[in-house]
């Protein structure tokens, strides 16, 4: 659990998320304790574990959340996404259902996430060519159309693990960063960019001194 | 590249759902972003006009002049302003409260403490020395400081914004930016104005009323924009709750109308100069909140509502002796006051012994009514009991009321049940019954004669062919609607707990079978007695009051309990802590509670087992979860230190969650 590395720049949550037996918690295990089961259980609520990368010199710090697939061994909180900048949403490639469900993920995290939520669509068990079901650019489309993030992966031989967790971390350090470096001269920007907030009483003002101005 | 700058201003905007985004508002942020480009240059023309409308709005006050007037100014304002930004319209609304700025608000951008550290913007409100806030309208509010006074408002030290100012509480703090050097400045006074404002209220008993009256006319031109203040509301929610319970209406300690104070610990309400007597005694023996003023927790309610002053002065007023110290009223002073006081609770020289063992009791045994929720209707401690002998009258705790049932039982006792409980409410009603239950008694089994320790009313008797069969024809004898509760089949039969002998009648038993029977009363006046809240029962594989209270599945029992210096770290005899029960047991309300609690989720039981592995054995996802994640809260804040991190404010979220829904929708929670 890395406690050596306490130090680090940035924390960012990240949640797994996806059908049951996608095989999430196997990701979680293999990057952050380079560990695989084949015979691992269910996971019961939620799990955590973290680990820190190196980007642009920075380090950070990586707290992964990994939530039960199965909707009985799911706890009752919309917390799993409270606060997550990022999301590796799984499927099987070798179990058409659980990439057809993407959408229903998918609309999880629009009711409960973040909205600038950074998302990664994973095609895990790649290893198991032989069984493919998805194929790798009808998967690759289908993000392209959303605006995720594409992969394929096996957390059993290791392949494009590191670089899954690799590329989101870094994709979100880099907002996280840009929106820095642009924050401080750029200091009104966000005023007009959170016209979300504004509450009926002041439109209804401004509507009314507008029309004082034509007349 | 456009459009990648597009979406990063998004981000920026911070943690807005997209549920909450209509697609006019997400082009309206398009917009934005454009003229946000030009907003720099124009903002120094912009600023001046901000000092314009300043000028008129002192002008504006000086004349006295009603807020409509003002309002229209500010509109012709900010009809000018419109040109330099379509929406920036904090300033037009940040609208400066009366002489004392008792309710400031308006835009503000708060930073946030997630990963992003991005600011977003919240319509931020100064009230009842609270600072709450809100995205939108409809939104609830959020309360950001519930007490001002504990705040300390400041210069941050490493802010990446300008017009920015920090509120610093005891536990967090919070970067808040606005729009202007004047608008931050006027918010720095609010929040300073508020302070001290509230310091000067907690002085004067009758703060509440004075605040409402001085800001209602600013409320009623902003109606529009401010729905009823919650804290209000709640406040006042929970004062008719707490007043409609017997006694409550007046002072437990000098009779003084109208108490707006409570020990949350005895379970009773105050007067402001008891109150302040109590809180010189230190929060071990007594724990004083502001009804009005402070932020309760759900648990804290729960057991004020299952007590009350009547009963409280029931056993601590059981025989006053004015020659140790004189009865505290309304008016006297504070001495007299104190000694009463003294006296009363911590010196207990009011309370009335438990009965002891004499011959003529030998053969009796005790138990505890088992009690649920506290019914709308009155509900008294009550000793009741077959067998009565009068120098027991000590007992004899109830009211009149009680007469007519204790009429009844005698007709009921001669239907020829064999056992009876018995409402004793005076010495004569206690003659008949002692004559009655003499008979009685000859023909009773072992284990049917005894003191039932809190009865509720409408109870006894009729006994068919059991034991001391307590009767009630109150149904909410069966409703655990309140907690999060399993009836688990404690002990004894459905009504009681198991029978005692008399020989063993001491403070630490009775305080243990309360427990097990969710009965504060009895709990209460077991405390009274110098129970051991944490005293051990060796007769029972070692298991101390509160895990008894787990098995009830009662929050208000278990609070009530910790409140009293209740420990959660003892095991019993197999090495299971209170939340390893909770845990086993499958109340995910008592893991939150003991949780918050700081319960030490590490604990392993003698077979090596954390509370953990027993709840992901159980595959309970709600209890793995509650204490995975506080597992991690303590991890994050070791490395981390307190402030600032993301783990934290999630934890506190999700425990809120599981806190009210274990209060309030406990249904909710039990999910097989």
């Amino acid at each position: 659990m890395g406690t050596k590395d306490d130090e680090y720049d940035y924390l960012f949550k990240v949640v797994l998320i996806g059908d049951s037996g996608v095989g999430k918690s196997n990701l979680l295990s293999r990057f952050t304790r380079n560990e695989f089961n084949l015979e691992s259980k269910s996971t019961i609520g939620v799990e955590f574990a973290t680990r820190s990368i190196q980007v642009d010199g920075k380090t950070i710090k990586a707290q992964i959340w990994d939530t039960a697939g199965q909707e009985r061994y799911r706890a009752i909180t919309s917390a799993y996404y409270r606060g997550a900048v990022g999301a590796l949403l799984v499927y099987d490639i070798a179990k058409h259902l659980t990439y057809e469900n993407v959408e229903r993920w998918l609309r999880e995290l629009r009711d409960h996430a973040d909205q600038n939520i950074v998302i990664m669509l994973v095609g895990n068990k790649s290893d198991l060519r032989h069984l493919r079901a998805v194929p790798t650019d009808e998967a690759r489309n289908f993000a392209e159309r959303n605006n995720l993030s594409f992969i394929e992966t096996s957390a059993l031989d290791s392949t494009n693990v590191e670089s899954a967790f690799h590329n989101i971390l870094t994709e979100i350090y880099k907002i996280v960063s840009q929106k820095q470096i642009r924050d401080s001269p750029d200091d009104d920007n966000s005023p007009s960019s959170n016209v979300q907030t504004i509450t009926v009483a002041p439109t209804d003002l401004k509507g009314q001194s507008k029309k004082q101005c034509c007349s | 590249m456009t459009s990648r700058r597009v979406a990063l201003v998004q981000v920026t905007s911070g943690i807005l759902r997209k549920e909450d985004l209509s697609y006019e508002e997400e082009d309206l942020s398009y917009k934005e972003e454009d003229l946000s480009y030009e907003e720099e240059d124009l903002r120094t023309e912009k600023e001046d006009l901000r000092t314009e409308k300043e000028d008129l709005n002192t002008k504006e006050e000086d004349l006295s002049t009603e807020e409509e007037d003002l309002s229209s100014e500010e509109e012709d304002l900010s009809s000018e302003e419109e040109d330099l930004s379509s929406e920036d319209l904090s300033t037009s609304s940040l609208l400066q409260g009366d002489g004392n700025l008792l309710q400031t608000e308006g835009y503000l951008f708060k930073r946030n403490s997630n990963a992003f550290k991005n600011y977003v913007r919240r319509w931020f409100c100064i009230q009842d020395s609270q600072l709450v806030y809100r995205k939108r309208t409809k939104d609830t509010l959020t309360v950001m400081e519930d007490d001002l006074r504990l705040c300390t408002i400041r210069q941050p030290v490493d802010s990446d914004r300008r017009f920015c100012f920090e509120v610093l509480s005891p536990t967090r703090s919070h970067i808040l930016q606005a729009d202007s050097d004047e608008e931050c400045q006027l918010w720095v006074s609010a929040l300073n104005a508020s302070i001290s404002h509230a310091y000067k209220e907690t002085m004067h008993s009758q703060e509440v009323e004075n605040k409402r009256s001085s800001t209602s006319s600013k409320e009623s031109s902003q109606s529009d924009m401010l729905p009823a203040e919650p804290k209000q509301s709640k406040a006042k929610i929970r004062m008719e709750q707490l007043l409609t319970i017997p006694g409550n209406s007046h002072c437990c300690d000098c009779g003084a109308n109208e108490p707006r104070w409570a020990s949350i610990n005895l379970g009773i309400t105050l007067c402001i100069e008891c109150s302040g007597i109590h809180r010189g005694f230190g929060v071990h023996l007594s724990k004083v909140r502001s009804i009005t003023l402070d932020t309760w927790e759900p648990e804290h309610l729960k057991v004020m509502l299952e007590i009350g002053n009547d009963v409280v002065n029931r056993i601590y007023e059981a025989e006053v002796d004015e020659a140790i110290a004189a009865r505290a009223t309304p008016d006297c002073n504070r001495t007299i006051r104190e000694s009463w006081i003294r006296a009363k609770y911590f010196q207990r020289a009011f309370i009335k012994k438990l009965p002891g063992v004499n011959k003529s009791n030998v053969s009796r045994k005790w138990s505890v009514r088992k009690k649920t929720r506290r019914s709308s209707s009155q509900s008294f401690l009550k000793t009741s009991r077959s067998g009565g002998e009068l120098k027991d009258s000590a007992w004899s705790r109830n009211r009149v009321v009680s007469e007519d049932l204790s009429s009844e039982l005698l007709e009921g006792g001669e239907t020829g049940a064999i056992g009876a409980v018995l409402s004793v409410s005076n010495a004569t009603l206690m003659e008949k019954r002692s004559f009655k239950n003499n008979a009685r008694e000859e023909q009773a089994s072992g284990d049917v004669a005894g003191i039932v320790f809190g009865d509720d009313p409408p109870l006894f008797v009729a006994g068919l062919n059991k034991s001391l069969d307590l009767e009630s024809s109150d149904e909410s004898l069966h409703e655990y609607d309140d907690e999060a509760s399993i009836n688990v089949g404690v002990d004894g039969d459905d009504f009681t707990t198991s029978w005692e002998d008399m020989s063993k009648l001491d403070p630490n038993l009775l305080l243990y079978k309360a427990s097990a029977a969710r009965n504060l009363p009895v709990m209460l006046e077991a405390l009274a007695n110098r129970a051991d809240p944490n005293w051990v029962n060796l007769e029972e594989d070692g298991k101390t009051p509160i895990m008894k209270a787990v098995q009830t599945g009662s929050l208000a029992a278990c609070e009530f309990l910790l409140l009293n210096n209740a420990k959660l770290d003892r095991k019993d005899k197999n090495g299971k802590t209170a939340l390893h029960h909770a845990t086993i047991l499958g109340h995910t309300g008592q893991v939150c509670q003991f949780l918050k609690r700081r319960a030490d989720q590490n604990a392993k039981d003698n077979q090596g087992q954390t509370p953990l592995d027993i709840a992901v054995a159980n595959a309970n996802a709600d209890i793995v979860t509650l204490l995975r994640l506080a597992k991690l809260n303590d991890e994050m804040k070791e490395s981390d230190g307190y402030l600032g991190n993301p783990g934290d404010e999630t934890f506190q979220d999700v425990f809120r969650d599981f806190t009210n829904m274990a209060s309030n929708n406990p249904e909710k929670l039990k999910r097989k």
